[in-house]
């Protein structure tokens, strides 16, 4: 059987296995061991799965993923969110829809912290959620909120996955980072705009709340000192050369395991919650990236990332065009598959064409890690609906789906601007570290 | 029976993914200290590298058996969410499994490497740790999520064949 046969067959039985709920990381893992027999033989496929489980987990560099993903947890349970939504609802929160744009502010500081969408979101909607209720917002206005402030805590730095992404593609960590942090805000920005929006067109959506005096928000943002302590360090110790991006992660997750101690929010039983959070969650991107690594050999081997290229290549389009459609590909695939795997699935074959394509991997990154955020949003299988979902009681999957539409027009304009000015993604690193 | 399995199997892949975490928290430490140490002018802590690559490897490793355990593997559920609960079953035991040839094959041929690893004598780059030591939780993680497999495989056999949930039969 020719390669090319093996290649087809492969990537039909990898997506087939996915369809039947088969774990990504094991559909990955089986195809490319059992392709990498059909191609390389049992000796070769005997030395890979002997050396690459070890290969794919021994490096210094990936020990960054559970110490950012130890930090998030820490932070998620430290108590901040509370702090983070009052210091901003007391600036904005008379305004119409004010509690909303709190909370994507707040979602905005928390991701600046915390480095995961789906604890963002879960965090902050057990403190916006209730208060926006109580105020009589609209349920599809604020679900979509928290659910669409949830993916800030991806985009703005430190993010696991942009740390993924870097890794994978041998990129500075700090580039990404820098990269990341003006589309984070202008994301922030946009979300706002679109509640403002909203709330102009329809008031009852998003009530006005009381103005707090000067007195009050002082008070308030005296309150998250030490989530502004955390990011400085963390973000300014990386770019400030004082140590490396593992280094900073380990230092994250101290400060934020005192934080937490500080506030007095850890327990025994919060402490064992939170090694089994991260003992979960790092259990499962490990398995991903052994998978992936396996099923990267069987890439390798069969030449298809090069024959993509030069298949792109020949069709002469006009580069933008082919990222549009890579754009529409994602955004379609994202409404089945989580983030993670939609980047460890693709990028042997696209970061190849990204380069052919003379594209900057680091703004490439952020336009990628962009748009498979908002997979997260997008039915039927968005995590931060469901993760809204199950903290909220009475509310319906078409409520807050209805709510989403307005943040995925402001992810659509949003994309829009990252694609036209580059410069948004790539004058920071260029600032900071050239 | 395999209701009791499965709460056996539980606690134990939840003690070992504990384990995996304290290790995960001596690199917290043993990291945190090297900058401070740093920064304070000495030399910092001796072969830190190695000892953050042995701890971040052995809390990997000793977590994936509980991260199987937990269902937290991310699998696409659109397609077969509708399936009934037997047809359910098939999948499940289809992925469970792909996943125990796959997890088998891990602990076998890394069983191999670590024998060698012991024959050669192979160290550390700095420290001079001998590498049997970060294969070791290799072969015993793997080991364990073979385990675990086998029992999901045999949880949603059960399920296929009866009709019925055997974690609700009780134990």
């Amino acid at each position: 059987m020719s390669i090319t046969a093996i290649s087809i067959i492969a990537l039909i039985s990898l997506f087939g296995l996915m369809a039947l709920r088969v774990p990504i990381a094991i559909a990955m893992g089986v195809v490319g061991a059992v392709g990498g027999w059909a191609v390389n033989g049992y000796d070769s496929v005997a030395f890979i799965m002997g050396s690459v489980p070890f290969e794919s987990v021994f490096p210094y560099s990936l020990s960054v993923i559970p110490l950012f993903i130890l930090m998030g947890v820490f932070a998620a349970r430290a108590g901040l969110s509370r702090a983070l939504f009052d210091a901003v609802h007391a600036f904005i929160g008379h305004y119409r829809g004010g509690l909303a744009m709190a909370t994507v502010g707040a979602c905005a500081a928390f991701g600046a912290i915390c480095g995961s969408s789906l604890a963002t979101a879960a965090t902050m909607c057990r403190v916006a959620m209730p208060e926006m209720r109580r105020r009589n917002y609209d349920d599809g206005l604020a679900s979509a909120t928290v659910a669409a402030g949830g993916t800030l805590g991806v985009l703005i730095p430190p993010s696991v996955i942009m740390v993924i992404y870097a890794l994978l593609t041998e990129q500075s960590i700090g580039r990404m980072f820098a990269a990341a942090l003006i589309p984070g805000f202008l994301a922030t920005f946009l979300y706002m705009l679109s509640i403002w929006i909203q709330t102009v067109r329809k008031p009852e959506l998003g009530p006005a709340d009381d103005k707090v005096n000067w007195s009050g928000r002082i008070k308030a943002m005296g309150n998250v000192w030490s989530v502004v302590l955390l990011f400085g360090v963390v973000i300014g110790g990386i770019y400030a050369g004082w140590f490396s991006p593992t280094e900073a992660a380990a230092i994250g997750a101290a400060g934020a395991f005192v934080l937490a101690w500080a506030k007095k929010q850890l327990t025994r039983q919060v402490i064992l919650e939170c090694l089994s959070e991260t003992a979960t969650t790092s259990g499962m991107i490990f398995l991903i990236l052994i998978g992936t690594s396996v099923f990267n050999y069987f890439v390798e081997t069969t030449g298809l990332p090069q024959a993509l290229v030069q298949f792109v290549g020949e069709l002469g389009w006009n580069p933008y065009i082919i990222l549009v459609l890579l754009i529409v590909f994602y955004v379609i695939l994202g409404c089945f598959m989580d983030a993670l795997s939609m980047i460890l699935l693709t990028l042997p074959f696209v970061y190849p064409m990204i380069l052919a394509l003379n594209f900057d991997p680091i703004w490439f990154g952020v336009i990628m890690v962009s748009v498979v955020e908002v997979g997260l949003i997008t039915p039927p299988v968005g995590m931060n609906l469901f993760v809204i979902m199950a903290s909220t009681p009475d509310l319906r999957l078409q409520t807050i789906a209805r709510g989403v539409v307005a943040f995925l027009l402001a992810d659509l304009t949003r994309l829009v601007l990252l694609i036209l000015f580059p410069a948004l993604s790539l004058w920071l690193p260029h600032v900071l570290m050239d | 029976m395999i209701a009791l399995f499965n709460k056996i199997l539980f606690a134990l892949t939840k003690y070992v993914a504990w384990v995996g975490m304290l290790f995960l928290l001596g690199a917290v430490i043993i990291t945190t200290s090297d900058v401070v140490m740093r920064t304070a002018g000495g030399q910092g802590i001796y072969g830190a590298i190695d000892l953050i690559q042995l701890m971040v490897m052995t809390a990997a490793y000793l977590s994936i058996p509980y991260a199987f355990m937990n269902r937290s593997h991310v699998a696409v559920s659109v397609f077969t969410e509708r399936f009934n609960r037997r047809a359910s079953a098939l999948t499940e035991m289809l992925g469970a499994a792909l996943a125990s040839a796959f997890m088998c094959a891990i602990a076998y041929y890394g069983y191999l490497q670590a024998l060698q690893q012991i024959e050669y004598g192979d160290l550390s780059m700095i420290f001079g740790l001998p590498m049997i030591y970060y294969w070791t939780p290799l072969v015993l993680g793997s080991f364990l999520s073979c385990v675990v497999t086998v029992h999901i495989f045999a949880e949603h056999l059960y399920t296929f064949l009866t009709g019925r949930s055997a974690l609700a039969e009780g134990s």
